[in-house]
């Protein structure tokens, strides 16, 4: 029985339906990311959960009570806000100590707990500052705190990592996931940064236009997303749209859009005759010389040196086509203009639905 | 550098323009003459008589009485009207402020004709209680823009959090909306007393027989004689102002600074 279960979770503003039948099951300690671009429905699904909104249909199941008519400040969710939220009035100590206060605890333990948590998000020293003097990372770490301290039945991040600049998130990051293995807390997080939900989860529910478009983890919806979106969501990916054409044996020929012909073995049956979309990674491509039965030719038309790796553009089949090579020093390095051969594994390529649109 | 002179010359015509009639006004209220004239002698002669003219200290009393009155119902009228309006719909929201605002572009002179109009038509007499309910009218638009300006800034997570952290809606307004908004009421509140304070047409349509405000005083002193006791009550009126507003120029500037990230 998941910790977490929602079930044909339903939200409509102004009649647009901005959730459309939503379920989920999060298990007790986990991580799980709501993924997604802008509009797909991800952050008000968190407000839903958090209470703030009231949905149009579904439920809410949090440890076997349906929670939908319980209010927010009943619910014992802590929710870090993409802008923080912090009580500008109040110093550190104070905001943290507010969840508490309304718990009724003791003084004694309020301290306790708030010089407890102060010291688990490496905050010591700065107890009496008001929040504008402290940096955005601080202030994302007295969220985090104010968040934590009350022990929450469930962790709400809403994009809380967003305002952050690049080093620092990393750094917030890691510390977050360990924060969060630590205390043992069910998290749910929202995002629109596919490697922040990679890096961070234990599983990631890719969303767009209010569904849910895969659920799984980071492996899985990386290395077997089951559409062209999540492919393109998650990384960055080729895409050779075309008709199954013909087929020997377990090879396979391709008839592209733009009328090219391209042979790949798949180890699935498909029907001659189906629309699909050869979705491969741009990192398991080989760049080389040789020419194989099933390698395509290209020609590569941009070279971009990014430190660890190259990225090559190379136009092949009459379109372009990524290629990401790790820079280990192994491997032959090509300039523009090259004519080369691209090749991968079978079991790297991977037969995606297309629409027979762009 | 012609053009630096220029500029600076233009700036000091303004602000001539602007000061120099208070300027005199103060001035001679320290004057010895009774007639504002010159030459200058210093004398403090006005304020010794107004100390013992009891109508204008009345009248002054009772403007403050009033103003009082009006600004703290203003606040609150303001705050609620303001908290209670960013929980519905934008189309309501948008009605709420321009109508709340509206009383802004109706001339004084009207709007007291019209609540005397109504005294009329409900058979009463001039009270006071249609002249709090005048100057309420007139000085709560300012109130509101004050407010509502302070409260557009305000991020509603704020608020969110604190319901997140287990306070209702009464521990969220007295813990983290009040001291968020409260300079911005403290200003309302002023703005409305300065507004009330000054009101001359409306209190003239609606002040009981029998009793005066400042303004009025002041008027009908015109039209009998003229005495630098006005300059004098009007010299303390200013400075007692212009204190204030320091001190809430203080608190704002003080308490913005904590809300400005």
């Amino acid at each position: 029985m998941a910790f977490l279960s929602i079930r044909n979770l339903t939200k409509i503003y102004d009649g647009v339906t901005v959730l459309d039948n939503i379920n989920l099951d999060i298990e007790k300690g986990s991580f799980l990311s709501l993924l997604g671009p802008s509009g797909c429905g991800k952050t008000t699904t968190l407000r839903l959960l958090a209470g703030f909104e009231k949905c149009d249909g579904g439920t809410i199941e949090v440890d076997g009570k349906i929670i939908n008519n319980i209010p927010v400040y009943n619910r014992n969710f802590g929710m870090v806000f993409q802008s923080y939220a912090l009580f500008p009035h109040m110093t550190v100590e104070q905001n943290i100590a507010y969840g508490l206060e309304q718990r009724k605890m003791s003084k004694k333990d309020i301290k306790e707990e708030v010089a407890k948590a102060i010291e688990m998000v490496k905050l010591t020293g700065y107890e009496k500052r008001k929040p504008k003097q402290l940096s955005g990372g601080q202030q994302q770490r007295v969220a985090l705190a104010r968040a934590l301290v009350i022990k929450p039945d469930l962790l709400l991040l809403d994009e809380s990592l967003s305002a952050l600049d690049k080093n620092l998130r990393v750094e917030m990051q890691i510390e977050l996931r360990q924060i969060q293995k630590k205390v043992g807390i069910t998290t749910i997080f929202v995002t629109h940064d596919q490697e922040e939900a990679l890096t961070l989860s234990d599983k990631i529910a890719v969303m767009k236009m209010g569904r849910i478009i895969q659920m799984g983890t980071p492996e899985e919806i990386y290395e077997t997303p089951v559409n062209t979106f999540v492919a393109s969501f998650l990384g960055q990916a080729n895409f050779f749209k075309g008709t199954v054409e013909g087929k020997s044996g377990d090879i396979y020929t391709l008839k592209l859009k733009n009328n090219s012909i391209m042979k790949f073995i798949s180890k699935k049956d498909l029907d001659i005759g189906r629309l699909i979309s050869l979705t491969i990674r741009p990192e398991k491509i080989e760049v080389g010389r040789t020419e194989t039965e099933l390698s395509v030719k290209g020609k590569v038309v941009f070279v971009t040196y990014v430190g660890d790796t190259t990225v090559y553009r190379i136009e092949s089949m009459n379109q372009e086509v990524l290629v990401k090579k790790q820079n280990s020093g192994n491997d032959e390095r090509f300039s523009i203009g090259d004519e080369v051969n691209l090749s991968w594994k079978p079991e790297n390529n991977l037969v995606l639905d297309w629409d027979g649109e762009e | 550098m012609l053009k630096k002179i220029f500029c600076w010359l233009y700036t000091a015509a303004v602000f001539t323009f602007l000061y120099a009639p208070i300027i005199v006004l103060m001035a001679m209220a320290f004057n010895e003459s009774q007639y504002n004239a010159l030459p200058f002698k210093f004398s403090m002669r006005w304020f010794e008589t107004l100390s013992s003219n009891t109508k204008l200290i009345d009248a002054t009393m009772n403007s403050i009485y009033l103003a009082a009155i009006t600004g703290v119902i203003c606040v609150i009228l303001a705050t609620a009207l303001m908290l209670g309006n960013r929980e519905t719909s934008n189309k309501i929201k948008a009605l709420v402020n321009s109508a709340v605002v509206l009383p802004l572009t109706i001339p004084w002179l009207i709007m007291g004709l019209s609540l005397l109009l109504l005294l009329r038509a409900l058979g009463l007499d001039r009270n006071f209680v249609m002249l709090l309910i005048g100057h309420v009218v007139v000085s709560l638009p300012y109130a509101v823009l004050i407010i509502s300006a302070r409260m557009q800034d305000m991020d509603k997570s704020v608020e969110e959090a604190s319901y997140s952290l287990g306070a209702n809606e009464w521990t969220t307004f007295y813990r983290i909306i009040f001291p968020m908004i409260s300079p911005a009421m403290l200003a309302g509140g002023f703005m409305a007393f300065m507004i009330s304070f000054d009101n001359f047409v409306l209190s003239y349509f609606l002040i009981p027989t029998g009793t005066t405000t400042l303004p009025i005083e002041i008027y009908s002193s015109i039209k009998f004689g003229f005495t630098p006791e006005i300059n004098a009550i009007s010299t303390i009126i200013l400075v007692l102002s212009l204190i204030i507003i320091s001190i809430i120029a203080a608190i704002m500037g003080s308490s913005l600074k904590n809300l400005v990230r």
